[in-house]
């Protein structure tokens, strides 16, 4: 199979339903097949990004320690917006994951070097 | 131009599958090629052959399964999303003793990995996010 440049876009909430363990599914998938992802989170997608998380407290399963496989599966592009951790207050120097944070010309940018965008 | 689409939104609580079904249409008629759809997230419910309509309303199940049959379009659902929904073929009932299979033989469920090959191999990938 050919190699695609694929960008997912991350917006979802972390427990706000199974949306956004759905979505990290659908890149690790892409990883297995060896593509080249990039993730971007933004929006409220960002407090996927909490540290200190623990979903058996909802009976359920822990987003960031399924988002720490990423780099397993080859995803190292991690990109989060900087404009929607701010706006939360969530402080960019203590996240579960390494992110490069990108202003919005930046992600503009990343956006237009995809060849897919795959929206959660 | 070659289209892949992918759905997420509930059949009943959201516009997407209905606006996907009309943007499908559109694509075949316009004379492009649709690789496959991909129905995920709450989108896999529009597998579901048991719901019923309303007399007075149109069946997108019905429909989608109509276009189905009529372009040869493949309608995929994902397995994992669709088992935890409640979604499963003959196949799934047997294998986690259910009592009873609901997804439509127009409907294949399929792994995540469609989802992603539909990605690569289409030139576009529509998503009709909930």
């Amino acid at each position: 199979m050919n190699q695609k440049k694929l960008l997912f876009l991350f917006r979802r909430p972390p427990y706000a339903g199974t949306g956004a363990l759905e979505a990290i599914e659908v890149a690790l998938v892409a990883g297995v097949f060896d593509q080249d992802v990039a993730v971007l989170f933004k929006d409220d997608g960002v407090y996927q990004l909490l540290p200190q998380q623990d979903g058996a407290l909802l009976g359920g399963r822990t987003v960031s320690k399924v988002l720490s496989a990423l780099p397993e599966y080859g995803i190292e592009k991690l990109y989060a917006c900087s404009q929607s951790l701010s706006s939360r207050a969530i402080d960019p120097e203590n996240l579960a994951l390494p992110v490069e944070l990108l202003p919005l010309s930046a992600q503009r940018e990343l956006l237009r070097q995809q060849e897919v965008v795959l929206n959660d | 131009m070659i289209f892949a689409i992918t759905i997420h939104g509930h059949p009943q609580a959201s516009q997407a599958s209905h606006s996907a079904l009309k943007f499908a249409q559109a694509t075949l008629a316009a004379g492009h090629e649709i690789h496959r759809v991909f129905f995920y997230h709450d989108a896999v419910h529009q597998a579901d052959e048991i719901a019923v309509s309303p007399q007075d309303e149109d069946s997108l199940h019905e429909q989608w399964s109509a276009f189905a049959r009529n372009s040869g379009v493949e309608l995929t659902v994902c397995i994992a999303a669709g088992l935890k929904r409640g979604v499963l073929n003959e196949e799934e009932r047997r294998r986690y003793d259910r009592s009873a299979a609901n997804a439509g033989q127009e409907f294949q469920i399929v792994g995540l990995g469609q989802l992603i090959e539909a990605a690569i191999s289409a030139d576009r990938l529509i998503t009709f996010a909930a």
